[in-house]
């Protein structure tokens, strides 16, 4: 019998030197936020963090919605592995939430299934060459904010509260179903009390919210939005979460998974345009952040270079009750020049 | 010659009428309790099913037994270790201390499951969330409701089968008593906040006993409480310092999604221990996952007798029992013990 | 003027059970409390004439009214021809063909 509970579970996270890889829909969508890890790491934390320029997409998108085989995505992901091994490193650090449990997977079929490891090296071979090696640890981004999260607070002079009134910020954290729902040891808290995200919340200042509804998925599935027809699922899965939330009247949500990010921000403007309901009180939708965008706020970093304007949902409301110094009005400058703005919904407010 | 010396390891029901026959028997007894209080589980325990009459008036029967010259009670004793030698046994305490007889009968009861291993309840997390140890402290007043009276509408669920028939938990067999414990504390709630809505959320109804299908017919005609046939699944909190719930209704083939203000866990029976034996020694040991109680040499006429001669056993440290089937096997405990003696001294 | 996206939330089929029951059911329940023995064992069903050609099973549109899902209950009630032979064998002693006729006056 396990001495410690799950929800006190801590994972091994290395302190330094690792290999990272991108995410297809955070690098597409929210690229300033990938950008900001990388100077946080490099620039704030000093740490080595090593980006091969010939990486690919990890294809867990094309393997979750059945376009891409179980043994073309085992090769794929065994290249990430070849480059890694090439340059000389043994941890893996991973953006996306999806390609983090598909590592994972991977890992674990190659561990029980020592034939299908053979198997992929023999194709990997065949079709480039190259030969890997296991790396000694994998981990996800969020993870290694979370480790650092005391260095990154010293840095910073900035708390998660409420600038006028002084009281600390209500934020509601949603982590993706494929950090630990499907490996419990692979995230911190393992599976029903993952604590990546709330931890980090709480260490910075702010109040986490419990709501009854937080451990239900986000609904982004893959072909469930993938094909229009399907995409009332992930709708109405994102809905039951807003509902469950809202009475809280959170400042802001949390997410560390790129695709719950997308969707738990576009589906506010979905259902504001569809239903006429915004999920807060003035009408202006939950700013919802990624965990490197939060910390690149806590360092101080123009929310605008940060990509913050590429969210549907605005950030300002949360910006001004931080008391954050910002230009209201660069929010769509490019280059230092004013551009043409986007067209404004017609119910949700920006 | 001199007297007769039996061992009876766990001053609980079944120990304590076990202690009390042997004396009558004129046999000199030494009961080993771990804690300082005797009474086992009973002693913690509101009412008894089905009657609802107080438990007080079986501890206090069961303990006023103890005042007899053959029986000594050594309290704040845990036992280590047993041996047989020449015929007689040999019990060491973890101490380090050494206590002679001439037969050994092995008490040491169950304890509850830790509710807290099913993560996903909350226990301990929630206040909400309580066992059903909790509310029989509760209805004793050693704890208070973990809610305000006056709130209304007050919803109050049972779970069954938390930590039983489960494999996830390493407990497959079936706590026996928990439904009807289950029953007898939701009319117990409803006696006590008549406004209240009561749900059990069980998987069967296990009302096997005398008078236990009947205290089930009460519970929905008198008291109205609902019985919803499904598991839940999670707990989450809710405002209100409330937690709310999902589980399935099986019957109509629906989720459930429902708010309360307090969620009783019925907590299943395990072993307290493992006897294990190394050479000629027997070791008092805690369990691992899934390891079962502790076997007799058969379920029917050697159902006291350990696979040694002069070792026996009685009670809920052989499987989940009710107060009544603890209390017979302990009769019959020290009925074959007195024949065991007879025969061999 | 709400946009047409293709796609639309699905409404959530869950039980609500902090859903108060409609007057008209706790109407019922009090008339006839025998309703609440019910523990949909079956026995009425199996016995039952009209369920051979329709799909009234008594202890199910009795578990409907209890969960507070109605729509269907006086539609399917009206289908009982009132032979009572659900009430013979009922091992609970719940007055069935009054559950029935109450059942068949809701609104």
């Amino acid at each position: 019998m396990n001495p410690t509970s799950w929800k006190d579970y801590q994972k091994q996270i290395p302190d330094d030197h690792f290999f990272f890889v991108r995410s297809c829909i955070r690098q597409s969508l929210f690229p300033g936020a990938e950008s900001a890890m990388l100077r946080i790491m490099k620039d704030f934390l000093h740490k080595d963090v090593y980006e091969d320029p010939r990486h690919t997409t990890c294809t867990g998108i094309g393997y979750h919605s059945d376009v891409v085989l179980l043994e073309t995505i085992m090769t794929v992901v065994a290249r990430q592995l070849a480059l890694m091994t090439e340059a000389g490193y043994k941890n893996l650090l991973v953006s996306c939430v999806t390609s983090f449990g598909i590592y994972l997977e991977i890992f674990e079929m190659w561990h029980n299934f020592p034939e299908k490891l053979e198997d992929t090296r023999q194709s990997l071979l065949r079709a480039t060459g190259r030969e890997f090696e296991i790396p000694e640890s994998i981990v996800h981004t969020s993870d290694v904010i979370y480790h650092f999260r005391d260095e990154i607070a010293a840095f910073s002079n900035l708390r998660l509260v409420n600038a006028e009134s002084g009281l600390p910020l209500k934020a509601v954290e949603h982590v993706g179903c494929h950090y630990a729902k499907i490996f419990p040891s692979g995230g911190f808290g393992g599976a029903e009390f993952p604590f990546v995200l709330s931890g980090l919340i709480e260490s910075w200042g702010g109040e986490v919210i419990d709501y009854p509804e937080r451990r239900h998925c986000c609904g982004f599935g893959f072909r469930q939005y993938l094909l229009r027809e399907n995409r009332g699922y992930s709708l109405s899965n994102s809905k039951i979460k807003f509902e469950s939330m809202a009475p809280y009247q959170p400042d802001f949500i949390l997410t560390n998974c790129p695709g719950c990010n997308m969707f738990l921000d576009r589906w506010q403007y979905t259902l504001a345009e569809m239903e006429g309901k915004t999920y807060d009180k003035g009408g202006l939708g939950i700013p919802v952040l990624t965990h490197e965008e939060l910390a690149g706020i806590m360092l101080g970093m123009d929310p605008w270079k940060l990509g913050l304007q590429m969210h549907q949902v605005q950030v300002e409301t949360l910006l001004d009750k931080l008391g954050y110094n910002y230009s209201k009005k660069e929010k769509y400058y490019i280059a230092g020049k004013p551009t043409v703005l986007p067209q404004k919904p017609s119910v949700l407010l920006v | 010659m001199s007297k007769k010396r039996v061992s009876v390891i766990g001053a609980g029901p079944a120990g304590l009428k076990a202690a009390a026959t042997l004396a009558a028997n004129g046999i000199q007894v030494k009961l080993f309790e771990r804690s300082n209080l005797t009474g086992g589980h009973l002693s913690q325990w509101h009412t008894l099913f089905p009657t609802l009459e107080p438990a007080s008036d079986l501890i206090q029967s069961l303990q006023s037994s103890l005042d007899h010259p053959n029986i000594e009670l050594l309290s704040l004793k845990s036992i280590q270790s047993m041996h047989s030698i020449n015929g007689k046994w040999e019990i060491i305490s973890t101490e380090g201390e050494r206590f002679e007889s001439d037969a050994v009968l092995i008490a040491t009861g169950f304890k509850l499951f830790e509710a807290n291993r099913k993560e996903e309840y909350g226990y301990g997390m929630y206040p909400q969330v309580v066992t059903s140890a909790d509310v029989e402290a509760i209805f004793n007043g050693q704890q208070n409701w973990p809610f305000q009276a006056e709130v209304t509408p007050l919803r109050i669920g049972l779970v069954h089968c938390v930590g039983s028939r489960d494999a996830k938990c390493g407990n497959r067999y079936c706590s026996k008593v928990c439904c009807v414990t289950a029953v007898k504390q939701a009319i117990g709630i409803k006696k006590k906040f008549p406004e209240a809505q009561v749900y059990c959320f069980y998987m069967d109804m296990r009302m096997f006993g005398v008078g236990y299908e009947e205290l089930y017919h009460t519970a929905q005609t008198k008291y109205n409480i609902q019985f919803i046939r499904g598991r839940l699944s999670e707990a989450s909190p809710s405002e209100g310092s409330r937690v709310q719930v999902k589980a399935e209704d099986t019957l109509m083939g629906k989720p459930i999604k429902l708010i309360l203000n307090m969620l009783v866990l019925m907590v299943g029976m395990e072993p307290s221990f493992q006897l294990r034996k190394q050479e000629n020694d027997f070791y008092f040991e805690q369990n691992s996952f899934g390891d079962g109680f502790m076997q007799p040499l058969d379920p029917w006429i050697g159902s006291n007798s350990y696979n040694q001669s002069g070792l026996f056993m009685a009670g809920a440290c052989k499987g989940p029992s009710s107060l009544p089937e603890v209390i017979q096997d302990a009769k019959a405990a020290s009925m074959e013990i007195c024949n065991y003696l007879n025969t061999v001294l | 003027m709400s946009v047409d996206f293709g796609f639309y939330a699905a409404p959530v089929r869950s039980i609500d059970l902090d859903k108060p029951l409609s007057s008209e059911i706790e109407l019922i329940f009090e008339k006839e409390p025998s309703l609440h023995r019910c523990i949909s064992c079956g026995q009425c069903a199996a016995i039952c004439t009209a369920g051979h050609f329709t799909k009234m099973q008594f202890y199910k549109i009795n578990l409907k009214a209890h969960r507070g899902e109605s729509e269907h209950v006086k539609e399917l009630a009206e289908k009982c021809m009132l032979c009572g032979k659900c009430q013979l064998v009922c091992p609970r002693g719940v007055n069935i063909r009054h559950g029935i006729l109450l059942m068949s006056e809701l609104s």
